[in-house]
């Protein structure tokens, strides 16, 4: 039932928004953004379930912490860069957009950072001489 | 083991992670930068054993070097308890012998329990010999010895056979010279040998024992008293045949010679390891 919630909501906003952006494009723009924000909310309920599931998995099965950590990081990193991503595209504003997708894959890369600086470091001590 | 099934568990869990999490990606333009570390993640745990390794610091050639003082050491310990351990002693148990020195005592124990084996088996033999042949003789067996030689294989064989007969002293004991008769010796000679059997007999007179098969022999040797000089037996004075040592009375001989055969025929013993001796001493009469 949920998804039909979220559909309908969807396309109330956007015949709203196809209405109101003649007249204010200013909150046509800010009832998308909220829109989307909504959605989101209503997803985070599921998403937590599934991290939850996740951190289990990774529980039983002895892998690191730390790695779970970093993986839902960087999973955050990549939904929030998008999101906000699309909100300013939506908003006209292209270059701004790609800035931000620049700075959500920087941000991934440097979360992997300890983990390349530990592989590398190991390969050279395997390495003799 | 159980390190490697834990790691091969993360290693399935890592991926099946790795897959859930793509699978949640927003849209594609992420998708390149999340695949690459997690790909490093499962490429940082599947070294992980290595990194172990390299973390601690081990060095191959001092791994084995330690390896080897320590079993050399353990080597030099064995030996030294073995070497000052007596018959008896036991190496202590808080440190695990060598090799050298468990073999050492198993081999000693052996040797041991073939010994009590052989002797008990030449006890057995000679109560068996000694009850059968004291029936076919008329005078009494004192003593019968019986020595056996462990051949290869383990099989024993019967290297000697030694029967001490007491020597008729008192003239009406004597049997006489005529083989027929053997009865009134027999008459004589218990009465009188029932004593000295008694008296003499050794401790072991058990069942028979089973007889166990027995190689030929082939060191041919006859220690059969020296035949006296009354080789024509019959009319010679018993009271002097026995006062001489060493001189024996047709009588005497043909009832070593029936010995000889019967232990021949019953036990199959090559008769040339068989010795036959005459004593005239008597503990008790």
């Amino acid at each position: 039932m949920e998804i039909i919630q979220i559909v309908g909501l969807g396309l109330i906003a956007t015949v709203l928004i196809l209405i109101i952006k003649e007249q204010k494009p200013m909150f046509a723009f800010l009832l998308a953004a909220f829109t989307g924000i909504l959605i989101f909310l209503f997803l985070v309920g599921k998403i937590a379930s599934v991290i939850e599931v996740l951190e289990n998995l990774a529980q039983r099965s002895g892998v690191n912490m730390i790695f779970l950590k970093t993986i839902l990081k960087i999973i955050g990193i990549a939904y929030i860069a998008e999101f906000g991503a699309q909100i300013v595209r939506d908003a006209g504003q292209e270059s701004v957009a790609s800035k931000i997708e620049l700075a959500g894959k920087i941000l991934i890369m440097v979360m992997a950072i300890p983990i390349i600086t530990v592989i590398i470091e190991t390969v050279v001590k395997l390495i003799p001489g | 083991m159980d390190w490697l099934s834990g790691w091969l568990k993360t290693v399935v869990a890592l991926i099946l992670l790795a897959t859930f999490i793509e699978l949640m990606l927003p849209t594609s333009k992420m998708q390149r930068y999340v695949r690459t570390a997690m790909s490093l993640f499962i490429l940082l745990t599947l070294l992980s054993p290595v990194l172990e390794i390299t973390r601690k610091g081990w060095d191959p050639g001092k791994l084995l070097a330690a390896a080897q003082l320590e079993q050399n050491q353990q080597g030099l310990r064995a030996a030294g308890a073995g070497g000052s351990s007596g018959l008896k002693s036991v190496s202590p148990p808080a440190e695990p012998a060598s090799l050298e020195a468990v073999l050492q005592q198993s081999d000693r124990l052996k040797a041991e329990n073939q010994r009590q084996a052989q002797r008990l088996l030449e006890e057995d033999l000679a109560a068996g010999m000694k009850q059968e042949l004291q029936q076919q003789t008329v005078y009494p067996i004192r003593e019968l010895r019986v020595t056996t030689e462990l051949g290869g294989k383990a099989n024993p064989s019967v290297t000697r056979v030694q029967i001490v007969l007491d020597e008729p002293d008192s003239p009406a004991g004597s049997p006489s010279p005529s083989s027929g008769g053997s009865g009134t010796a027999a008459a004589d000679a218990g009465g009188n040998g029932a004593g000295s059997t008694g008296a003499g007999d050794l401790p072991q007179t058990g069942p028979i024992a089973q007889i166990e098969p027995v190689a030929p022999v082939a060191r041919v040797e006859i220690s059969t008293e020296p035949i006296g000089g009354t080789a024509s037996g019959g009319p010679a004075d018993p009271a002097e045949a026995s006062a001489a040592a060493g001189r024996l009375t047709a009588a005497q001989q043909e009832a070593s010679a029936r010995l000889v055969k019967a232990i021949q025929l019953g036990w199959q013993v090559d008769p040339t390891h068989i010795s036959v001796q005459w004593t005239k001493e008597r503990t008790k009469l």
